[in-house]
């Protein structure tokens, strides 16, 4: 990394600080504050509903906040700023009886892009759909359906791509066609904030997440620092019975496998003395927690 | 309005009028009424009557009808009912010996239309009234009196009692034209702009929408494409009709027509009130969880739009009456209501000057308002909207 990327990384794309959203008088968000860097990858979690639905539309406008701050590349927003901004729905469906070319046509003036048939053409070549240009949005797969969608968000190269659920309903070929497109797009400087609940995409692509749970934030920060927070999991294949350890948080115990989840301070070492001490220790393995875990172990609280 | 909105616009006219509905309902209806209607001159005229006989048989057992076009006498019954099977006649006509005294006869026929109007039928009224006349030896002339006894020439006068030309009455009968064509153009988009929005929040595509544009973009971008929709069907209708009117004994009369200050205010109501309407079809559109409901709600719109043809009896007996100048200053009402009465009498300026001005008022509020509850109402999907939820739509920043 340059030191110019590094200037870009530390240049807020978004910054919210202390935003609360309510309906019918109760929060869907509360207090939320966190920062989106230039060129990241940024994962926003959470079961659902979160609020993680509800903060994409107060960062794009279509909700307006009752307290806090939304900034967008250093100002508040704006028509022009809305341009920059592409997104990705989870849901919705396109007009079926229109073709893709005019669909595409339609999206990109109001984002008011030049060249559009040059754009169009690269961007269905890139996505395989060039020989459904001129055919009607009914006659697409569910995959190619999503894929024009992308095309929708990304036409007018956004400075700012949000994504909410960008792999579901995709089948393996199409999940790594797209997310081919996204690592380019980020090479290319685009910033993405993606909500997602595939943890193991979260864990390959993500820079740093927050999480929602119940509209307050639960977690924000880089992969490590968050699993640094949630301690270390221990995998002990054994023979007798296991002993009473220190700074265990949890044993989930399957005769002679285990896995131990342990404060972030504990020594492991001392763990591996005291489990020799008393058992027969034919394999521990310590690992960082998965992100799966993590969601899971958070969602319950 | 902005250039996203005249994107909008124009993505929704291409889309709607490439619709085979949109092609079937401009250009099909006008020309099916045309058929209908020439089908109905065609046959009325009698041109078409070869394949039917139209000839009347009767029986005068009374002894006083004289021979008459149109009409063969019979001896008697059974050669009458002969003839009737073969088809010489279409009926048979009983005049028993008695009929001056009771007034009574009997029809035979094959044609189960005529059951029950037959007797009353303008012919046969004609052809006993004259019989009778003659029985009572009244002159023809004076017997086709008695049948046709008014044929009136109306003069209408103007304020300073002088008489109207034709174009001057059409000055008043187009204004009323023209609400009809609002009510229609109404009716007829508010069918489209409630399919589109229904469409596109049951596809949960206006969260994608509204992340390319504003609510009030998109909003106006609908209403603007739908009326250039409504405008472009009412014009087809309406060049059908002059079409039509020039190939008509009728042509002269429209000829040099002059605009005047009835006409230009028929277009301001037909404006204000199209925007009026739409911007309400819209909202409640936008609030329905689906199309099949979202029609249901345009039907308390359409309502309005007839409003005038529901209470024409109270409009034409006092134009002037209280209720009437209320329901000028309700802006759902005010377009039709006004114009109307505009046609029919003399409205006090000042109230003309206030029903377009609340009109006008009341479309700048309710666009605001719009806005909020189609933002709001677009991303609702599936459930019904309480009326709580839409006060907290209003309350939305």
């Amino acid at each position: 990394m340059t030191t110019g990327d590094q200037k870009n990384r530390n240049e807020n794309v978004l910054k919210i600080e202390h935003l609360t959203k309510t309906f019918d008088n109760r929060n869907v968000l509360e207090d939320i504050s966190f920062s989106v860097n230039k060129g990241e990858v940024f994962g926003l979690l959470g079961p659902n509903g979160a609020g993680k639905t509800t903060l994409i539309r107060t960062i794009l406008d279509i909700f307006r906040p009752d307290a806090g701050t939304i900034s967008l590349f250093g100002r508040t927003f704006s028509d022009d700023i809305k341009d920059a901004i592409g997104y990705l729905p989870e849901e919705g469906s396109l007009d079926k009886e229109i073709p893709v070319s005019e669909c595409i046509r339609y999206f990109a003036k109001l984002k008011h892009v030049d060249a559009i048939d040059r754009k169009m053409d690269e961007w269905l070549e890139r996505l395989d759909l060039t020989e459904y240009r001129d055919k009607k949005i009914q006659e697409l797969s569910k995959g190619m359906h999503r894929r024009l969608q992308f095309i929708l968000a990304v036409i007018h190269q956004p400075d700012l791509l949000i994504l909410d659920e960008p792999f579901s309903g995709l089948d393996p070929l199409n999940i790594k066609t797209l997310k081919d497109v996204l690592l380019d797009l980020r090479e290319n400087g685009t910033t993405l904030i993606m909500s997602t609940h595939q943890m193991d995409e979260v864990e390959r692509m993500c820079d740093r997440i927050l999480m929602l749970n119940n509209g307050k934030t639960v977690l924000y920060g880089s992969l490590d620092e968050i699993r640094q927070q949630f301690g270390l999991s221990i995998e002990v294949r054994y023979e007798g019975r296991l002993p009473h350890i220190d700074h265990i948080l949890s044993i989930n115990d399957s005769g002679n496998i285990a896995e131990l989840i342990v404060e972030k301070a504990a020594d492991t070492q001392a763990i591996l003395k005291t489990l020799v001490a008393s058992v027969t220790v034919k394999k521990f393995e310590v690992k960082q927690r998965s992100m799966n875990e993590i969601f899971l172990e958070v969602g319950r609280r | 309005m902005t250039a996203k909105s005249l994107v909008v616009a124009k993505f929704e006219f291409v889309k709607t009028v490439r619709r085979k509905g949109f092609i079937l309902g401009t250009i099909g209806l006008p020309l099916l009424m045309l058929f209908v209607i020439g089908l109905s001159l065609y046959t009325g005229a009698g041109i078409g009557t070869g394949a039917t006989n139209q000839t009347t048989g009767y029986v005068d057992a009374a002894g006083f009808i004289q021979a008459t076009p149109g009409f063969v006498q019979y001896p008697d019954i059974a050669a009458g009912k002969a003839a009737l099977v073969k088809g010489n006649i279409h009926s048979l006509l009983i005049v028993p010996p008695d009929y001056i005294q009771t007034g009574t006869l009997t029809i035979y026929t094959m044609d189960n239309s005529l059951i029950g109007s037959a007797g009353s039928s303008q012919s046969v009224q004609e052809f006993m009234t004259t019989n009778l006349l003659r029985h009572e030896n009244v002159s023809d002339q004076a017997a086709q009196k008695i049948l046709s006894p008014v044929s009136p020439t109306v003069i209408v006068l103007d304020e300073a009692g002088n008489p109207k030309g034709d174009r001057e009455i059409l000055g008043f009968i187009l204004p009323f034209a023209l609400t009809m064509v609002l009510a229609i153009g109404i009716l007829t988009s508010s069918g489209y702009l409630m399919q589109g929005i229904g469409e596109e929040k049951e596809s949960r595509r206006g969260e994608f929408l509204l992340s390319h544009c504003s609510a009030e973009e998109l909003l106006a971008g609908k209403i603007l494409g739908y009326a250039g929709v409504s405008l472009l069907q009412i014009t087809v209708w309406v060049a059908i009709g002059l079409v039509v009117i020039a190939a008509s004994p009728f042509a002269e009369v429209f000829s040099g027509l002059q605009v005047t200050w009835l006409v230009c205010l028929a277009v301001i109501y037909f404006i204000l009130g199209y925007f009026l309407f739409s911007v309400s079809i819209a909202c409640a559109a936008s609030l329905a969880p689906s199309v099949r409901e979202s029609q249901q709600v345009s039907a308390v719109f359409s309502m309005f739009a007839i409003f005038p043809l529901i209470f024409l009896q109270f409009l034409l007996q006092d134009p002037n009456s209280l209720l009437m100048q209320v329901l000028t200053y309700f802006p759902y009402t005010a377009p039709f209501v006004a114009m109307v009465r505009l046609t029919l009498v003399t409205v006090p300026p000042y109230q003309i000057i206030v029903s377009i001005a609340i009109l006008v008022i009341s479309i700048v509020i309710l666009t605001r308002l719009a806005a909020r509850i189609f933002r709001m109402g677009m991303l609702t999907y599936g459930k019904r909207v309480s009326l709580r939820e839409v006060w907290g739509f209003l309350k939305e920043k």
